[in-house]
């Protein structure tokens, strides 16, 4: 079974880059804040042409 | 108080206007629609043919086991792989408030993809396979796959590194573990050498072969079926219903247990297998603790719609959604309970997992790409979805078509394996002619291409509705929107961290990390490979022998036909199976096996011990006509096997490439192969006249075939010196 050593490498491989990521984003701070970006993402973003009408208003 | 903090924002510069691209969504949803149909329908066909084996017959490029290969990999990779690519295209611009990174790598991705896809549907009916399920195109394709996937990944991590939002919303993060699993496991698994353009040997042999095929299998699955929809799942349902997800901490949680435990499931394909009973239960451990991050997903996904049931009610979008996520439910307790070693002598090889996976990936995968395409056609082309009744009537045919699908093949699958286990009294199989426990189910099968008919049908609904949508507005191709660039203001309060993580972005050291280990994957595999694999392929039978240049081909041939797809060649160590085929599969046996043909499924019976059970005459006339030797086979014809000569032209390099391989043929054996071809095809041919036929000619394709079927599982029965162990 000279494919095992093979296979467990490239899963320890992926498990090992997500394991690094993990703690590199966790000490980055990412997941400091685990409320505001769920409720973030449920905005739409503002399309240009209200914005123009935003200015002259303005 | 919200127009104060956006002048705010525009007087300190920070504001910016950002194009998110519509028209390559618009183009990846086309394709994805096109080929789903296209799947869809080529699915359709095949189940027809296992009730009417006539059906289309006679015809080589449309038999069955060549166009099962390509029904699987058109719904998965054109079908499902577009969708994801609709939804990574749309979602991660949003979430990046960023336009993806280069339009020109998101044409050479999108037209890249459907060139790959166009040349499966070329090579795949001609036979041009490497057996491998999911993984059946050959070398050329698979190193396209590999580029376009790279073009993909860049495009994706491009766009990350230019977002103008600080965090990376978990969405965002199935992605990038969808890139760097499926490119890992594609170069791994499609490890092959090349004979010619066309055909080429697996790297591995049998176990090993087998193992790395499942490992890739059942990451297939994890990674190309179920993260990326996974994404799909965290960005639509909460921009759909307007909440938040239930809750973003099990989002996260979810996320990470799941890669973590899926890379380790695959043997749970192999149980009972020839693989060594270690890898089996490390296999099925992975598996079965894989339920809490599968099911904490599917309840996080259901629990997002908590007080929003009245728009699911009323929002075809949700409706998809809801459906689709419970069946993810389903399929991910399904599969921990089948990979209990029980359970999985009970399913395995029969119809119950044809209905698992169809569960998933008719209403998860199909039920979130119709979610999403109905949430997001509207949307760039600034309209209303052209017929909300519509949308309904397709929802009802997909559900209905499913369920009318699964039960039945659930039923027959528990109702097959129980045939096959059932003995009489005195100790003898009571249905000892494996044919009566096909003809069995053939009331399921008709059924299945009944529901399957009803969720095509729903699925041309849904094209129109989303057609006529599209026409009842303009695309939208660049979005224009004005957001708040995070990344130029100072987060409040600024800590060292958040200082760190600015430089993080700037100098670029995630993309440097990210060939790091592309670099490090590539030259690991070129050093171990070669030395490690060819020195433990050697064998440890030793009456088993390399196959002859007529076998070598038959073997060919039969890989050609897709025989694999309803003959396992896998004898597991049960009483009803040695009973029935003959001594169980050894793992030493299938040293010479590149690639392994133990297949997923007996439509068949298992062939593994079919060498000398049956005079070459009766293989002659079965593949002739089987109803001829097994009255209601549903096994087709193979009527150009016997109208097409035996090409030798890659006879010689055949036998090249696999001593390069570690296959001891003799020195310079590889020069006379065409002539030990000729005369062994003279002998299997006279074989077949003393069954009475007359007219047997050795160049045949017929007679190859015959000479490997023949050669099936004998070499253990040799009573050569001994069955010395090395």
């Amino acid at each position: 079974m000279g494919v095992m050593p093979l296979i467990i490498l490239c899963s320890m491989l992926v498990a090992g880059t997500f394991l690094i990521l993990f703690i590199r984003i966790i000490k980055q701070g990412q997941y400091d804040d685990i409320t505001t970006p769920a409720i973030r993402m449920t905005f739409d973003d503002e399309p240009r042409k209200v914005h123009d009408k935003h200015q002259d208003i303005s | 108080m919200e127009t104060t903090l956006h002048e705010q924002d525009f007087e300190k510069g920070s504001r910016e206007l950002v194009r998110y691209d519509n028209a390559i969504v618009k183009m990846f949803a086309v394709a994805a629609l096109g080929w789903g149909i296209i799947g869809f329908l080529v699915g359709l066909i095949v189940a027809i043919k296992l009730y009417v084996p006539e059906f289309l017959g006679g015809i080589d490029v449309l038999s069955y086991g060549r166009l099962r290969p390509l029904h699987t990999n058109a719904v998965i990779f054109a079908f499902a792989g577009n969708a994801i690519f609709v939804g990574v295209y749309y979602s991660l611009q949003r979430l990046c408030k960023a336009r993806m990174f280069s339009d020109l790598l998101s044409k050479i991705h999108f037209w890249g993809w459907q060139t790959i896809i166009v040349s499966a549907a070329l090579t795949l009916p001609l036979g041009i396979t490497t057996s491998k399920e999911y993984a059946e195109l050959e070398w050329p394709i698979d190193l396209a796959i590999t580029l376009v996937w790279v073009v993909f990944g860049w495009n994706m991590i491009g766009t990350i590194m230019r977002r103008k939002e600080r965090h990376m919303y978990v969405a965002i993060w199935f992605y990038l573990a969808t890139f760097l699993t499926v490119a890992l496991l594609h170069v791994v698994n499609s490890l092959a050498l090349p004979v010619h353009l066309l055909k080429s040997y697996s790297m591995y042999a049998g176990v090993q072969d087998a193992l790395v095929q499942w490992w890739y299998g059942h990451n297939a699955v994890a990674f190309f079926l179920t993260t990326p929809f996974l994404g799909i799942m965290y960005y639509f349902i909460p921009k759909a219903s307007g909440r938040p997800v239930f809750s973003y901490r099990l989002s996260i949680v979810h996320f990470w247990a799941l890669i973590f435990l899926y890379i380790w499931a695959g043997p749970h394909h192999l149980l009972y297998t020839a693989l060594p009973d270690w890898a089996q239960s490390l296999g099925a451990v992975f598996s079965v603790m894989l339920i809490a991050p599968s099911w904490g997903g599917m309840v996080n996904g259901l629990l997002t719609l908590r007080g929003a049931w009245d728009k699911v009610r009323v929002d075809p979008v949700l409706k998809f959604f809801v459906v689709g996520i419970t069946a993810y439910g389903m399929s991910t307790f399904e599969g921990p309970m089948m990979s209990l070693k029980n359970i999985n002598a009970l399913t395995h090889y029969t119809d119950y997992i044809i209905a698992h996976v169809h569960l998933g990936a008719l209403l998860w995968n199909g039920g979130l790409t119709f979610a999403m395409l109905y949430y997001i056609i509207p949307r760039i082309y600034r309209t209303k979805l052209y017929s909300v009744s519509l949308a309904n009537w397709h929802f009802w045919l997909m559900t209905l078509g499913v369920v009318i699908y699964v039960i039945p093949m659930y039923w027959g699958g528990i109702t097959q394996a129980l045939m096959w286990k059932q003995f009489l009294p005195d100790n003898t199989l009571q249905y000892n002619n494996f044919l009566e426990t096909v003809t069995q189910l053939i009331p399921m099968y008709v059924m299945r291409s009944i529901g399957g008919t009803l969720y095509l049908i729903g699925a041309c609904v849904g094209v129109w509705n989303l057609y006529k949508t599209a026409k009842s507005g303009s695309l939208l191709a660049d979005e224009e929107v004005y957001v708040v660039n995070q990344m130029r203001v100072q987060a409040v309060p600024s800590t060292a961290h958040k200082e760190y993580w600015h430089r993080v972005l700037e100098g670029k050291p995630l993309r440097f990390s990210l060939y790091t280990i592309a670099a490090v994957l590539i030259g690991g595999v070129v050093e171990f490979i070669p030395t490690a694999l060819v020195e433990s392929n050697i064998p440890t039978i030793a009456t088993v022998t390399p196959y002859t240049p007529l076998e070598l081909e038959g073997r060919d041939i039969y890989i050609r036909e897709g025989c694999y797809t309803c003959h396992s060649q896998m004898i597991r160590p049960f009483r009803s199976e040695t009973a029935r085929y003959g001594d169980y599969s050894k793992p030493g046996e299938f040293v010479y096996d590149r690639p392994f043909q133990w297949g997923s499924k007996r439509t068949g019976p298992d062939l593994h011990r079919e060498g000398g059970k049956r005079p070459n005459a009766w293989h002659w006339k079965h593949m002739e006509n089987p109803r001829s030797t097994s009255p209601n086979s549903i096994m087709p014809a193979y009527p150009w096997l016997y109208t097409t000569m035996l090409d030798t032209k890659h006879t010689e390099g055949k036998i090249l490439t696999l001593q390069k391989l570690g296959v001891p043929y003799p020195e310079g054996f590889a020069g006379r192969a065409v002539a030990d071809l000729r005369e062994q095809a003279k002998q299997v041919a006279a074989g077949v006249e003393e069954g009475g036929i007359r007219g047997v000619q050795p160049e045949q394709e017929i007679v190859a075939l015959i000479a490997y079927l023949q050669r099936l599982g004998t070499d253990i029965k040799k009573t050569a010196p001994s069955t010395s162990m090395k």
